[in-house]
């Protein structure tokens, strides 16, 4: 299939400032952990990490990171287990991280939110042998210990200190695994092919409902962190004039912590304050006294620095580089911290399934409200119909990806890898199940999901995921969730719900949320529970989530005019 | 002569000094400690002890 001329032209080439490339040099032979190693060799007494005062230097941070390898390795990892990591950010997500990849092992990292049996999801279906976590999730472990089939557990304090959790033939401290290797591992002596060894299992979710496993090679996000350096280097010279300085918002469980706050440490020399959680006092205090110059975050993270009254008085003109993703960003929310900062505020979009990055705005060029900027670099865009076709410039239809950056594919999905992916014009497009549309500067603007995914504070919730739990509620006959829009959530999630009828009248819709609250993560709950008499249904009897939305925002239009 | 106008409570040194700690204390959204984890110390500590310990510096180890 011939690909429309604004795909291969790209535009936006015409106003790309001198230096910025089209197209950039990702070597093939490239791994993270060449990135590491070169980061601490390049950077070594310089302090990548600031952790409630306690500086750790690149050289630091290589040593405890081999120490940690040498002792998985005795412990039995080898190239091609896969390691779950259940931490907060912290130098220990970095030194975990690190060896593990180092060793040639897959990582996969699951939200320190997460209760214990969705945690035991992604471990069951990524495979994984050993479990990193802390202490303080011990309680959640333990509710679904039996159904994993792990061989070791690692435990982490995120203090240092020692876990008060007893070792056993299977738990084994952290600091015991450092303690018995004070001699660290000179060289990660294992080959690593970075065009197909995965790094990075990242999930995500999808029309089906279980949240599903992005295989991320090294090179997927090598490309990644190279696309976006062409960003940063640029406003490390325009704006910054020195060294990125970056305050750590972001939850290093994601990919966009990973590709853009983790690894670009080592990649950049730069230094970054962290913390185990999004801590808005702190996170301020730190603006206040360490006047960093990076930032970046997702739309709710953005709402809550600018509504606290802590922020009030403080000067966020250290910020000079601030970038959104995850969500659209609320245009009015956007304009007031660009009048906090007094510099523009970059808009990305990106997917698990794309290490993340796709679009980026470019900060070269004029910004426009809305939208969430130009492919990064080495990076085809393009928009379908339902029929595969490609669309003429500035019709809407669903935002399909071509880049070094697409994942390899879903991990053990061969069913959902035939249906995202297609060939055309010599590439292989992934497909994003978004529905956008590109001008003639390709300039992405995106419209809706086609996915009924909701996002909720940044964060990806799914509807059937959700349902799945409510339905194991006894009174609950049948249910659908939906995501309504929310000016400070993004979201919000609310539950449709038909009784059994035993139960009509003898329970309430908080009773539900209670309960609900109970079973999942904060961020999946239903908010608002309605109770309901049917819901609406296609032919085959699928519920039909848009309608049901549809209802619900001419609802909220009718009452907010009045 | 230095005259010491302020004699800061020994519980609230406690109570900083564990705040500038990763594993951390509960605040609230302005910033301010919990309350029920201010009389929770009061229950650790008898005002002898918290005497001591706000002297005690919490390390964080590597």
């Amino acid at each position: 299939m011939e690909l429309p001329d604004y795909i291969k032209n790209r535009t936006w080439k015409d106003y790309l400032p001198e230096g910025i490339t089209l197209e950039i040099d990702i070597p093939e032979d490239l791994s993270l952990i060449d990135l590491f190693e070169k980061g601490a060799k390049e950077y070594g007494d310089k302090v990548s990490i600031d952790y409630f005062g306690r500086e750790f230097t690149f050289k630091e941070m290589d040593n405890l990171t081999r120490r940690l390898a040498q002792g998985l390795l005795k412990l039995g990892v080898k190239k091609g287990d896969v390691i779950s990591l259940w931490l907060p950010n912290s130098p220990h997500f970095s030194i975990c991280y690190f060896a593990a990849l180092g060793l040639g092992t897959t990582l996969t990292a699951i939200s320190p939110l997460f209760a214990g049996r969705e945690m035991a999801y992604q471990i069951k279906d990524s495979g994984a042998k050993y479990l990193i976590m802390i202490d303080r999730f011990i309680k959640e472990f333990k509710k679904v210990e039996d159904q994993l089939a792990l061989e070791k557990i690692i435990i982490v304090n995120v203090a240092g200190e020692i876990p008060d959790v007893p070792e056993t033939t299977k738990i084994i401290h952290y600091n015991t695994l450092l303690e018995q290797n004070p001699e660290t591992l000179t060289a990660f002596k294992v080959n690593i092919n970075p065009k197909e060894d995965i790094a990075v299992i990242q999930y995500t979710g999808g029309t089906t409902g279980d949240p599903k496993g992005a295989c991320l090679s090294h090179h997927n996000i090598v490309a990644n962190i190279l696309q976006m350096q062409q960003i940063s280097n640029y406003m490390k010279e325009a704006y910054i004039k020195g060294d990125l300085v970056n305050i750590c918002i972001l939850p290093w469980y994601h990919i966009y912590g990973q590709t853009c706050e983790l690894i670009q440490g080592p990649m950049t020399g730069g230094k970054g304050f962290i913390f185990p959680t999004f801590d808005i006092p702190r996170i301020i205090e730190t603006i206040k006294e360490k006047k960093p110059n990076t930032l970046l975050g997702v739309p709710t993270m953005f709402i809550h620095l600018l509504n606290s009254p802590l922020s009030k008085d403080v000067d966020f003109s250290c910020l000079k580089y601030t970038n959104v993703g995850a969500s659209a960003m609320p245009i009015e929310i956007a304009k007031e911290w660009e009048r906090k900062t007094g510099f523009p505020l970059g808009e990305g979009y990106g997917l698990s399934e794309t290490s993340p990055t796709v679009t980026n705005s470019p900060p070269w060029a004029k910004k426009k409200l809305g939208s969430c900027g130009v492919p990064v670099a080495s990076t085809l865009c393009g928009i379908i119909d339902e029929n595969l076709n490609f669309l003429p410039i500035g019709e809407s239809g669903e935002l399909v990806v071509a880049g070094p950056q697409v994942m390899v594919g879903y991990h053990n999905r061969p069913e959902e890898n035939k249906k995202v992916f297609f060939e055309a014009g010599g590439f292989r497009w992934l497909r994003t199940g978004d529905f956008a549309k590109m001008d003639e500067e390709g300039y992405i603007f995106l419209i809706d999901r086609i996915k009924d995914m909701i996002k909720y504070k940044g964060h990806s919730v799914y509807p059937r995921e959700i349902e799945e739990v409510l339905y194991e509620h006894p009174a609950i006959q049948e249910c659908a969730v939906i995501g309504i829009k929310d000016p400070e959530r993004g979201e919000n999630i609310m539950a449709h719900i038909i009784l059994k009828k035993e139960y009509k009248g003898k329970i309430t819709e908080q009773e539900i949320i209670y309960w609900s609250r109970e079973q999942m993560a904060a961020y999946k709950y239903p908010r608002i529970v309605k109770f309901v008499r049917s819901l609406p249904k296609s032919a085959v009897g699928k519920v039909l989530r848009r309608i049901i939305r549809d209802k619900e925002a001419k609802k909220a239009e009718k009452e907010s005019s009045g | 002569m230095r005259i010491l106008t302020e004699i800061e409570d020994p519980y609230e040194v406690i109570l900083k000094k564990m705040r500038e700690y990763p594993n951390d204390i509960p605040i609230d959204e302005n910033g301010k400690i919990s309350e029920a984890f201010k009389e929770y110390i009061k229950i650790m500590f008898t005002p002898e002890e918290a005497e001591i310990a706000q002297h005690l510096e919490i390390k964080i180890v590597f």
